[in-house]
């Protein structure tokens, strides 16, 4: 294997031999197993055949691969040099969606630029993680962070919160919210600050039950009690279970799935293939992708831990923490643990504007785990 | 080289990867709970809901319970429900939407794009209304072809009906879906997407009452949609029931008499403004709503010139005509600007600047007092009086009766116009002109006056001025007949007039129906004194009007307004009446034999029922000893 031992004429073949291979295998036996979920969700509803939305899933991973292997040509300083500039882009685009967004079931998610639609929150996400990283990172210090330091981050991350917020996307606007949170925590912060947000949290949680859409309220209070409303949140919550259950140890079989077939689980192939999934496959099949993620979390943080600096690591965390809470609010929401926010799962469920970001977010991280420190040390 | 760049930023430290190792492991703690509640869900759990996803496929059904009944006073019933068959469709069942929605817009008669369209914007796992009200047939069609169209269901509901039809159409109102708008307002109220609510009248108004619960049912249904069990019912609760102050005898009396004319009737009691009856014709058949209104229906009422929908007797505005002599007469009086046996000579005109105003009688009424004004409506003593007054006074006056803003019966009600110097000013950018007063004196000008208005205004002449709220409901009671809401009278003012001039007014409105030369003789109705005004309300400007034509000549929108009020009994009133024929080109006491007709039909049944329920005491056992014996009559 000399061919591939590092050489000093080739920083990035140095970089290519710490490659993370399992992290990588990971993305690519989700995905594949979201492609073949989609048409297994899909291939009873003629509507959705015709479409062939799992041909269409598979472009868009293949189009996320691509932008995936660009990525991992440029060192990731790169991207977090452009941060701010980035930023301010999709807050003018979180801004735009407002004024000429398409309307799809009563919010404004969707930007569309002739046969392109695009998503900004999901760029927010992103955004959020990368001007963060850059702010934190970029600070000498090592004590914990005060007030004085927190106060520009809070700005930062609230301002495109609120902005996909207002859409209205609670879910989404509420991830963005705990990465940041996240990351926050990761950096440390005094003892101090905690203990007054915290209290201030919690008082301020009445207060913000007032600011809820009705129809926000009613997911929370379908959770406590699935029959409240029966054919609505908690409709979708007891069929979702009735199939993830049914599923058993073994599962149904591939293409089995009767709850999916006669159509009595919604948004089966967005954000319900997880209970597709666990119908036909069983706790065998739910359980291995729940290890599958398992690993692809754990290789994040690692790639978190060895990162060459501080900014690396930041972005490794809030990329992590991303795909942690999507990954946990979906299942959850499909087991009835959590209300029904549209919150697809990564890598699994359908759409294009997801798959893209989630393999750019993927491409950032291995970025980081590629240039990780002792290399940076050893040749600088 | 590049890198270098890069080396100045700090480097991870110890802290931060200790921090990044909690991450670590809290992630691992909530994705063992995901794992463990999957385990339960699919390994401990899993052999039920395996059952419950092969056997019972669940449900839910929409149940809607029946909607209150609408009532009149004496408990008739003015509109209750039927059984009807409705077509529903739950989009995401049908296997062929296209096809399927081509068969049912075939079937139901509706344009196939605008159903199309409309279920697609649907909630596709709810059941969508595609027809109300199928018939038979259609129905025996589509429970035979059912496993063609999976996601199409038939589904019994209750209808609401109208016995009286055409009749009292515009106080009862009329069903409709609701609107995206209503939606959006309704939504915490469990309203969804193709329910009916009340649009219209009461129905419109008594909508939290009269509405009933729905909600839905669970059943067990075969891969068609098909039910086989009913796992959990849903307990109907039907609306409550709303008592109308109408009387449903008089109000077809009414109804039946005006058959032929345009306008309305309002008839009131003076003891507390409860509308007794409340007529608008043209009317509509509101049973042609129920099921959801063809377009084609719909379109035909929206372009009726005569706009049936339109509810006369609240939004019909129309020149008061002499009916307004009655306000002018208490403002001369009270304002002390003649005294009541004073006397004018009318000659027939009165000459005011350039222009003549003429008295409807060539050659005038000779010399005339305060009640033969009122009884012969002598035009010249209300333009020499009026003149005295200044339309200041009178506008005043006008407003003291309730004149020129609504009555407050209901929301859609117009306020007519009084008109005066501050609102000329407002709305033409110019000032007041003497001669115009002139003309308001007799109630023309830009007077206008709603029928309500005008029955609220003779009503509290009648009872010496109590100026009532009109009301139309009389209580509204549970389906197990518990009273939920009971109406009280509402005063909107005592006018601040003493009874000497209410009794002197009241008996020159006698005078106008009893009175050797009254307009309104043929209102007379045996044995009892009536009291009463005729208006003829010019629909074009006085002095075009100088050569007589005949109505018939003239187009429609031209011909006269012709009011007549009146109530009854003189000395203790019970029953108070506005007529208006719209256009009808006819001076006010034509209308006077309707009104002599409603009064005597009214006070007859009322004696009779008065007898019937003292004879019903009579019947009753012999009351307790203590009693005294002169109690019982």
């Amino acid at each position: 294997m000399t061919g591939i031992a590092p050489s000093k004429s080739s920083p990035f073949r140095r970089a290519v031999s710490q490659m993370d291979w399992l992290l990588a295998l990971a993305t690519l036996l989700l995905s594949l197993t979201g492609i073949y979920m989609i048409y297994s969700a899909t291939h009873s509803n003629p509507v959705f055949l015709k479409n062939s939305l799992h041909l269409k899933q598979a472009l868009w991973s293949s189009i996320g691969l691509c932008l995936l292997l660009c990525i991992l040509f440029f060192d990731y300083h790169i991207f977090t040099r452009w941060a701010y500039f980035f930023y301010a882009l999709v807050i003018v685009l979180l801004i735009a969606v407002l004024f000429s967004g398409q309307v799809v079931y009563g919010a404004k998610r969707w930007l569309v630029f002739g046969p392109l639609r695009l998503q900004p929150s999901e760029l927010a996400r992103l955004a959020v993680i990368l001007v963060l990283a850059r702010y934190f990172g970029s600070r000498g210090e090592e004590n914990p962070i005060g007030f004085k330091e927190l106060f520009p981050a809070f700005v930062l991350a609230i301002a495109p919160v609120l902005l996909i917020v207002r859409q209205p996307d609670l879910g989404t606007g509420l991830t963005v919210f705990l990465i940041a949170g996240a990351m926050v925590l990761v950096v440390g912060v005094r003892k101090r600050v905690i203990l007054t947000i915290g209290c201030m949290a919690i008082a301020s949680a009445p207060l913000g039950w007032l600011f809820l859409k009705p129809y926000q309220r009613q997911r929370i209070l379908t959770l406590i009690n699935p029959d409240a409303d029966p054919l609505g949140a908690g409709y979708q919550s007891m069929q979702s279970i009735i199939a993830v259950g049914s599923g058993e140890f073994w599962g149904k079989g591939l293409l089995q799935g009767t709850q999916s077939r006669l159509h009595f689980l919604p948004e089966k192939h967005t954000d319900f293939i997880f209970s597709v999934l666990s119908e036909e496959l069983g706790f065998i099949g739910s359980v291995s992708v729940l290890a599958l993620f398992f690993i692809f979390i754990l290789r994040c943080l690692s790639a978190a831990l060895n990162a060459a600096d501080k900014e690396g690591a930041l972005l490794a965390v809030g990329i992590t923490t991303a795909f942690f809470l999507y990954i946990i609010f979906n299942i959850g929401m499909t087991l009835g643990l959590m209300p029904i926010v549209g919150i697809p799962l990564p890598l699994v469920s359908y759409g294009g504007s997801a798959s893209i970001s989630s393999f750019i977010a993927i491409a950032l991280v291995l970025n980081v785990g590629m240039r990780r420190k002792s290399l940076t040390h050893a040749f600088s | 080289m590049k890198e270098w760049q890069f080396n100045s930023n700090p480097a991870t430290s110890d802290a931060l990867k200790r921090r990044v190792v909690i991450f670590g492991i809290c992630f691992g703690i909530i994705l063992l709970g995901l794992f463990i509640r999957l385990w339960n869900l699919q390994v401990i759990q899993g052999e039920k809901f395996r059952t419950l996803s092969e056997d019972n496929r669940i449900a839910y059904r929409l149940v809607q319970s029946p909607r209150g009944m609408v009532l009149d006073s004496q408990g008739e019933l003015l509109a209750d429900n039927r059984a009807s068959f409705n077509i529903y469709l739950i989009r995401e069942n049908v296997k062929n939407p296209k096809q399927t929605i081509r068969l049912l817009a075939e079937i139901t008669k509706q344009p196939f794009e605008v159903l199309y369209q409309r279920t697609r914007n649907a909630n596709p796992f709810r059941p969508f209304l595609i027809k109300a009200d199928i018939s038979r047939k259609t129905m025996a069609f589509l429970e035979e072809h059912k496993p063609d169209y999976p996601g199409v269901f038939v589904q019994a509901t209750p209808l609401r009906r109208y016995p009286s039809k055409e009749q009292a159409s515009h106080l009862l109102g009329y069903l409709g879906e609701v609107t995206n708008r209503q939606l959006q307002r309704l939504k915490q109220r469990n309203y969804r997407q193709g329910d009916l609510l009340g649009q219209y009248g009461v129905e419109r108004t008594q909508e939290i009452f009269l509405r009933g619960q729905s909600g839905f049912k669970q059943v067990e249904v075969d891969a068609y949609g098909r039910e086989l069990r009913i796992v959990r019912p849903f307990v109907e609760k039907a609306g409550n029931n709303v008592y109308l102050t109408i009387d449903m005898e008089l109000q077809k009396k009414a109804e039946e008499l005006f058959e032929a004319h345009e306008g309305s009737i309002v008839i009131l009691d003076p003891s507390d403004g409860a509308i007794l009856a409340m007529v608008s014709k043209p009317s509509f058949n509101p049973n042609i709503f129920a099921g959801g209104i063809d377009s084609k229906d719909w379109k035909g009422l929206m372009k009726d010139p005569l706009k049936p929908l339109e509810n006369r007797a609240i939004r019909g505005q129309y020149p008061p005509g002499s009916i307004f002599k009655i306000v002018m007469g208490f403002a001369i009086l009270n304002e002390k600007i003649a005294r009541s046996d004073e006397k004018i000579r009318c000659h027939g005109t009165f000459p005011f600047g350039k222009k003549i105003f003429r008295d409807w009688k060539k050659g005038g009424h000779g010399p005339i007092d305060f009640i033969q004004s009122l009884a012969q409506s002598c035009d010249v003593y209300y333009y020499t009086n009026g003149h005295k007054l200044g339309i200041e006074r009178i506008a005043r006056y006008a407003r003291m009766f309730g004149l020129g803003s609504p009555t407050g019966f209901g929301a859609a009600e117009k306020g007519g116009l009084v008109p005066s110097d501050a609102w000329k000013r407002r709305r033409f950018k110019e000032r007041w002109y003497e001669g115009e007063t002139i003309s308001v004196s007799i109630g023309q000008g830009f007077n206008l006056i709603t029928p309500m208005q005008a029955a609220n205004l003779i009503a509290t002449v009648a009872n010496g001025g109590n100026l009532w709220k009109p009301y139309i409901v009389k209580k509204v009671l549970s389906p197990g007949g518990k009273p939920l809401f009971e109406s009280r009278p509402r005063l909107i003012r005592k006018i601040p007039i003493s009874q000497q001039i209410f009794r002197k007014v009241r008996e020159a409105l006698r005078e106008v129906v009893h009175g050797k030369k009254g307009t309104a003789k043929k209102a007379q109705v045996p044995d009892i004194f009536v009291a009463g005004k005729t208006g003829t309300a010019q629909t074009v400007d006085l002095k075009y009007t100088g050569r007589k034509r005949k109505p018939e000549e003239l187009p429609r929108k031209f011909r006269d307004h012709s009011w007549f009020v009146a109530f009854a009994p003189y000395e203790k009133p019970t029953i108070a009446i506005a007529i208006l024929g719209e256009n009808a080109g006819r001076p006010g006491s034509f209308f006077a034999p309707y009104a002599k007709e409603l009064i005597s039909f009214y006070l007859t049944k009322n004696e009779q029922q008065i007898l019937a329920s003292n004879e019903a005491t009579e019947e009753k056992p012999p009351a307790p000893l203590k009693q005294a014996p002169g109690a019982r009559r």
